[in-house]
């Protein structure tokens, strides 16, 4: 996983649908929303183009500060921000899904983590990841690593 | 789909889940019916109250945006969320699907007004 801003091989309606979402929350959230991570087909650039008659959604994970599931009661003001960012770019023909999740993640299959932590982009962080997140040659440094 | 066949279609899907709640290691499937369901309401509640609406799910939070419905955009997204998780593996308990059925309840509440 690296930090990085939004792929340029997003067009630019959705790469600015992306920014603001990004920017809006951090900005009503900051001091819960630990880190926001571009996952799925966008972050590997194997995305359906705009040509596709189903191209490619976005796919942002939020992860917030607490040991609820559902992230209440923060929920639904959360997605309202969703909202207020796309209202801003009716015109971005990809769709931004964003996904929610506690800092524990253990609800989380292994698999989606793994995926995660390989292609994800970070466009968003405050303090370390949340240790699922964590790669494993970072908690189990190799021999030669040694 | 005309209005009537999507509250039919909703009506039908409630019954789905009803059904599968009589088996709770259904949770997944429980969410994906509920879902469904509520598209069918939003489209019937859509034609209702602005004579048009969107005959897919992909791009509907946006679209209700667009239309100043901002809070069954939300709803919409809330149940995305949870859907889409599911897809993803994430384990849904309980916990979701109660979230789920009472976004479902707001939905259809909308729709009937």
């Amino acid at each position: 996983m690296k930090h990085a801003p939004v792929p340029e091989w997003l067009d630019s309606a959705t790469r600015a649908l992306v920014e603001d979402t990004v920017a809006l929350l951090v900005q009503r959230y900051a001091d819960i929303l630990l880190t926001i991570i571009l996952f799925g087909s966008v972050a590997r650039h194997e995305e359906r183009s705009l040509d596709d008659p189903s191209p490619s959604d976005v796919d942002l994970l939020a992860i917030f500060d607490t040991t609820d599931r559902l992230v209440e009661p923060y929920r639904g003001s959360i997605f309202y921000t969703v909202g207020d960012a796309c209202c801003l770019h009716l015109d971005a023909p990809r769709e931004v899904n964003v996904l929610l999740s506690d800092r524990v993640m253990e609800t989380w299959d292994s698999m989606f983590l793994e995926n995660v932590t390989r292609d994800g982009i970070i466009l968003y962080a405050q303090g370390p990841l949340p240790m699922p997140l964590v790669p494993r040659q970072v908690l189990m440094p190799s021999k030669e690593a040694k | 789909m005309q209005a009537d066949a999507h509250r039919h279609h909703a009506e039908s899907l409630e019954r789905t889940v009803t059904l599968a709640q009589q088996d709770p290691s259904t949770s997944v499937g429980i969410i994906e019916a509920t879902w469904a369901a509520a598209y069918h309401w939003l489209c019937y509640g859509c034609i209702k109250r602005h004579q048009q609406h969107r005959d897919k799910h992909q791009g509907l939070a946006a679209y209700f945006d667009s239309l100043g419905e901002r809070t069954a955009a939300q709803w919409w997204r809330e149940l995305e969320d949870l859907r889409l998780a599911g897809f993803y593996g994430n384990k849904a308990g309980s916990k979701e699907v109660q979230k789920a059925l009472d976004l479902l309840a707001r939905v259809r509440a909308w729709a009937n007004t």
